[in-house]
């Protein structure tokens, strides 16, 4: 049996990043609450985004991500130029999809397409920067297990 | 130590178990665990989902829109608990008595 995980490790920019990607997509907690008690449970995330938000807020929480996949699909999604995307975004910092694709010398649609299948499996993330996705990848280990 | 603690557990080609856990004080406060299906078009759809939000520890099952069918109250969870009755039962917890889950 194989079984593959994935560490993420999301330092303090990437909880700025978090929050300002909440007050844009949520203006305040308030408003939030207000959402959760409309939406009757039929949209859950927005209780987790607010019991994230609040523990990152005033708990001043530490994030840790883990990506478990037993089998080996991963690998029939993870095509070199994919691997050669997270490995990019590991080390520099893009600022939007258009960005990544003009200095990798990639055209748009292949790199969104790409990075949206990495993106399905917890490769790398997005976060909302104004009008724009800017990917990020935080992936600070990427271990088989044969067991 | 206060933290937020995110997994996926992938325990299908298009399936998998969110989970999120909040510790403070090295306490659990916050659980969430749902379990989804990952659609055609890249979107996640609910399928059931436990969590302590609020009324205390429940249980909810999803529709087709990802709207509430049924909530039910259910014992405090973990995670080595979905893990497993995800894995044994998959799909068949949407015709599962909600309130045994």
């Amino acid at each position: 049996m194989i079984r593959v995980e994935i560490t993420k490790c999301h330092d303090e920019e990437f909880k700025t990043l978090e929050i300002n990607s909440f007050q844009k997509k949520y203006r305040s907690m308030e408003h939030l609450r207000h959402r959760i008690s409309h939406s009757k449970c039929s949209r859950p995330e927005f209780i987790d985004d607010l019991a994230i938000w609040r523990a990152m807020v005033d708990e001043d929480a530490e994030i840790e991500e883990n990506i478990i996949l037993n089998g080996a699909d991963i690998f029939g999604m993870l095509s070199p130029r994919r691997l050669e995307l997270v490995d990019y975004l590991s080390t520099n910092n893009v600022s939007s999809i258009k960005d990544l694709g003009e200095k990798i010398g990639r055209d748009y649609k292949n790199v969104y397409d790409d990075l949206k299948a990495l993106e399905s499996y917890g490769l790398i993330n997005f976060i909302r920067v104004g009008k724009n996705q800017r990917p990020i990848s935080t992936i600070k280990n990427f271990c088989v297990f044969f067991e | 130590m206060n933290l937020i603690s995110k997994k996926r557990i992938w325990v299908h080609k298009n399936e998998a178990i969110d989970a999120l856990e909040i510790f403070v004080n090295d306490r659990r406060k916050y659980y969430s665990f749902t379990y989804r299906q990952l659609n055609k078009n890249g979107q996640w759809r609910n399928l059931v989902r436990w969590d302590n939000h609020e009324v205390g520890p429940h249980v909810d099952r999803y529709g087709e829109s990802s709207n509430l069918l049924e909530q039910e109250a259910s014992g405090e969870k973990s995670l080595k608990d979905i893990v497993t009755l995800v894995s044994i039962y998959r799909q068949n917890l949407m015709a599962m008595d909600l309130s045994e889950l």
